[in-house]
């Protein structure tokens, strides 16, 4: 397959950014905290590993196989760490898990309201295998801003805290799902290919800078909880 | 092009609303004790609702006098405000500390939430109907919520940080 300068500069930038990530996760022990969280950044950063070796020698269609196994695993995994937020939040503000009912309503309107608004069409006279890349490729982007959107709507309306490294996490992937979605909806207009291509970029850029941002955000340590009682105490005497 | 237009406007909707949400959270974790005090509404006390406001549940007054002594919606607005303020206090106390109970915050956070809808139900009505039957009953509704919030607020501060209690019950 090939790659112009701009991809390879921002593949390999992606792949720096996730040994750094993984480093620090493990250096923070935040494999306790966060276990899917970790595994996600450690199975992305072994995909992408091997995904550089083996494209150069990969034909098209096995190109495009590999791409759709990477795209599935690495949205699933992404959903996963969405629940493991939902989880978190929940424990943080010591508060019981709202009903299952409620929860599948609330990501199945969000879902509706994004697939309502997208106008989705796939290429004529595309191959199967294309057809189900765009396809799942449509379909994860609306659950995952979709189930974005229900944590963050639960989380509004019983006026819940967000822990501090939830948020942050929350933030890389809200701009991962945002800026794909937006891709996604975009390709349906079926732009000339260099457009597409520039497109595609973007999607690898938003990545690159939301694993920026989290190393940023875990080389610094977490504010520490203050002891209400001793702090009222000190200023009392 | 009118469909690309308003895919783009959805979008940009979905981001500014998740860039609020954001600076809420980052805004609402950074607040300090004092900050919260000094956002609890004192133009009107619920102690002239009840000689044992803060300490015990339940008001003593018919909702005619209720009312009356609440100065209407200006009461009303008070109690709005101060039940998310106490909410946000609870929050506050159950980051700092380990010990408060999850029970007594569930019971929080659903008062905070039945008071405000009440409030604005009142409000709601009190617009089209000015001081009607419905509306006394509302909030006689939200006052006596709002004083069971108020004493459980003040048991929680009692067991879990006693020494910043005399604050709160002097701003109440």
């Amino acid at each position: 397959m090939h790659h112009d300068s701009i991809s390879v500069t921002l593949w390999i930038g992606g792949m720096g950014l996730e040994a750094v990530l993984f480093a620090l996760l493990t250096w923070r022990r935040v494999y306790r905290e966060l276990p899917i969280f970790y595994s996600c950044i450690a199975f992305e950063f072994g995909l992408d590993l091997a995904a550089w070796f083996l494209t150069r020698q990969l034909s098209p269609t096995v190109y495009l196989r590999q791409f759709i196994f990477q795209l599935t695993s690495d949205a699933v995994f992404q959903l996963a760490v969405c629940a493991e937020l939902g989880r978190k939040l929940l424990r943080y503000n010591r508060c019981a898990p709202p009903r299952r009912i409620a929860v599948i309503a609330v990501i199945g309107i969000a879902c509706a309201l994004i697939w309502c608004l997208a106008h989705w069409s796939v290429p004529a006279q595309s191959s199967i295998i294309m057809v189900l890349y765009v396809r799942l490729r449509q379909g994860f982007g609306i659950l995952q801003v979709g189930v974005l959107l229900a944590i963050v709507g639960l989380s509004q309306i019983l006026k819940l805290r967000w822990p501090e490294r939830g948020l942050q996490i929350a933030t890389g992937l809200g701009i991962n799902f945002i800026v794909a979605l937006a891709v996604t909806v975009l390709e349906t207009h079926q732009f000339p290919d260099s457009v597409s291509h520039r497109l595609d970029q973007l999607v690898i850029f938003s990545v690159v800078v939301s694993l920026a941002y989290w190393v940023l955000c875990f080389a610094q340590k977490t504010e520490k909880r203050q002891n209400i009682s001793h702090k009222f105490e000190n200023s009392c005497y | 092009m009118i469909v690309l237009v308003l895919q783009i406007a959805a979008i940009a909707g979905v981001t500014l609303f998740l860039l609020h949400w954001r600076d809420g959270v980052v805004r609402r974790n950074r607040q300090s004790w004092e900050s919260l005090l000094v956002r609890l509404r004192t133009d009107w006390s619920a102690r002239e609702l009840s000689e044992h406001f803060l300490w015990q549940e339940g008001i003593n007054a018919t909702a005619d006098d209720a009312w009356r002594r609440m100065e209407g919606p200006k009461g009303l607005w008070v109690i709005f405000k101060n039940a998310g303020v106490m909410l946000e206090m609870a929050d506050y106390a159950a980051k700092n500390s380990d010990s408060v109970d999850r029970l007594l915050l569930e019971t929080l956070r659903s008062d905070a939430m039945q008071i405000r809808v009440c409030v604005l139900t009142a409000l709601g009505q009190y617009a089209f109907s000015q001081a009607g039957e419905g509306v006394r009953v509302n909030a006689f509704r939200a006052a006596q919520m709002y004083s069971g919030m108020a004493a459980r607020m003040t048991h929680l501060l009692q067991e879990n940080a006693a020494l910043i209690l005399p604050d709160f019950v002097a701003v109440m």
